[in-house]
């Protein structure tokens, strides 16, 4: 294992606060908001002290700062060095469990937010968008899944390869061991033969009442009520007098693998991402210059608190009581599920792309 | 027909340069039925999203506020490469020293062409 250094800050963290629960010997568990940010520190905050608890410093520059957990929440799988490495991190120790480097030889590759862990936490995988670089010219390959063993250390190559759709983004597992992938349509895919299947259909969604489908599917949400969320917008009867616009979710339990596309809202403002209230699978929670909490049941904004300024991503607390909102500047802010404002954690960089993960352990 | 099933004339974007004339020229009907334009854009490719001047409704509330706040989101993934320099691979260093958009924002340089530092590592 690789030692990576803890910052000053963390050093600072550390001395202030309680260690991690799992440092302490008890069987508490405790939630931790883990998030990448600018110039290159994975950071673990304790929500309810409102401090940083850890924070490690990962060789390598930011981008795009995508995470997924492991199973026990204790290892954070980071795209990492502009789109070009997959690090595994404990968030325990800082230490650098797992390595990854996509590109070889005049084979270029960067992951755009493609990374997900099996259910097991043995497999990562990635989905890598190639191109191989001649002398004269420059020809884009065919993107590749790639399935790496979580076990194979700081030099990891793929154990599997596949054949992958082109435009896919974020991935998810379900419990089956079944791979998501949101691209134009929502893909199954089994990652043990590189079968795929169209999950749910966006792109060739074919119903005359409505137009296109358009997602921005960036960041990797949903692990709260161990969902695949994917919001979408799109005009129902387009092009008539009743032309109406809404946002709307593909969602995937990822326990049983039943899949769902509604609409939840009528797109009258913009959203970066949204979630799923754990208490009440009709409430979502969306984000962008405000926090809407949107009943889908109704279709209806019931309520909405503007911000101080644009975040990116939003989380909630396994027990619904906290919304966590991140990416984009250098702030978490924390609210209550009525919206009450809790405060602030200030981050030593911006989080621009990064996914806003919460972990237990 | 949906918008991106028609052709850049019909869309009312003409043609200014051979590229993009001879874009026009391969896009043929049924070109056009396999390629659609991205939902989600990253990448250096190029964006149909609405930039820093107008949101989706056609005002300013809608943007992202502060632009610092966005900024290393756009630059992070090449998402406007015309406006924003791209870290991800053409200057991989320009924000170097400058973690903090909203309080660093002087230490961010204004960028020669002729200075990027293309693929492959090479200063051109």
């Amino acid at each position: 294992m690789k030692r990576l250094s803890l910052t000053l800050a963390g050093l600072m963290a550390l001395a202030g606060q309680p260690l991690l629960a799992a440092e302490t010997g008890t069987d508490e568990v405790r939630e931790y908001l883990v998030t990448m940010a600018h110039p290159n520190q994975l950071h673990v905050i304790d929500p309810v002290a409102q401090e940083i608890v850890r924070t490690c410093d990962i060789e390598g520059d930011f981008g795009p700062g995508t995470l997924q957990l492991s199973p026990d929440n204790r290892t954070a799988y980071i795209l990492h060095d502009r789109w070009e490495d997959v690090v595994g991190v404990d968030l325990t120790n800082c230490d650098e469990v797992f390595h990854a480097h996509g590109p070889h030889g005049n084979i270029g590759a960067k992951a755009m937010t493609s990374i997900a862990v099996s259910p097991d936490g043995k497999r990562v995988y990635v989905i890598w968008d190639r191109v191989e670089k001649n002398l004269d010219h420059y020809r884009v390959l065919e993107p590749q899944l790639a399935v790496y063993d979580t076990s194979a250390g700081l030099d990891a190559e793929p154990i599997a390869t596949f054949p992958a759709p082109r435009q896919v983004l974020i991935m998810a597992t379900g419990a089956d061991g079944s791979l998501y992938l949101a691209g134009p349509d929502i893909y199954r895919m089994d990652p043990s033969s590189g079968e795929i299947e169209t999950a749910i259909a966006n792109r060739s969604w074919d119903d005359p009442d409505y137009g296109d489908v358009d997602s921005l599917s960036i960041w990797t949400l949903g692990e709260v009520t161990n969902d695949f969320i994917r919001p979408y917008a799109v005009a129902k009867y387009p092009g008539t007098e009743d032309e109406s616009w809404y946002w709307g979710v593909n969602r995937v339990d990822l326990t049983t693998g039943e899949t769902e596309r509604k609409e939840i809202v009528p797109f009258e403002t913009l959203f970066y991402s949204i979630v799923p209230d754990p208490n009440d699978k009709d409430i979502y929670y969306g984000v962008f210059n405000h926090i809407t909490r949107i009943d889908s049941s109704s279709k209806e904004a019931v309520d909405a608190v503007e911000l101080d300024h644009t975040y990116y991503s939003i989380n909630t607390s396994y027990d619904g009581s906290r919304i966590y909102v991140g990416g984009a500047s250098h702030d978490i802010a924390i609210y209550d599920d009525e919206l009450n404002d809790l405060g602030r954690i200030q981050l030593p960089g911006d989080m621009s792309f990064s996914t806003l993960k919460v972990a237990r352990f | 027909m949906s918008d991106n099933k028609k052709s850049l004339t019909e869309l009312g974007l003409a043609p200014l340069n051979r590229k993009a004339r001879a874009m026009e020229r391969a896009a043929t009907p049924e070109a056009l039925e396999e390629v659609q334009a991205m939902q989600t854009v990253a990448g250096c490719t190029s964006s149909f999203d609405p930039g820093w001047e107008v949101d989706p409704f056609g005002g300013v509330a809608s943007l992202c506020q502060p632009m610092e706040a966005d900024l290393y989101g756009c630059a992070d993934p090449c998402w406007w490469p015309a406006q924003v320099p791209d870290t991800m691979n053409t200057y991989p260093d320009w924000a170097e020293g400058a973690p903090r958009a909203e309080d660093d924002w002087r230490k961010l340089d204004s960028l020669d062409p002729g200075s990027a530092v293309y693929p492959g590592g090479n200063q051109q």
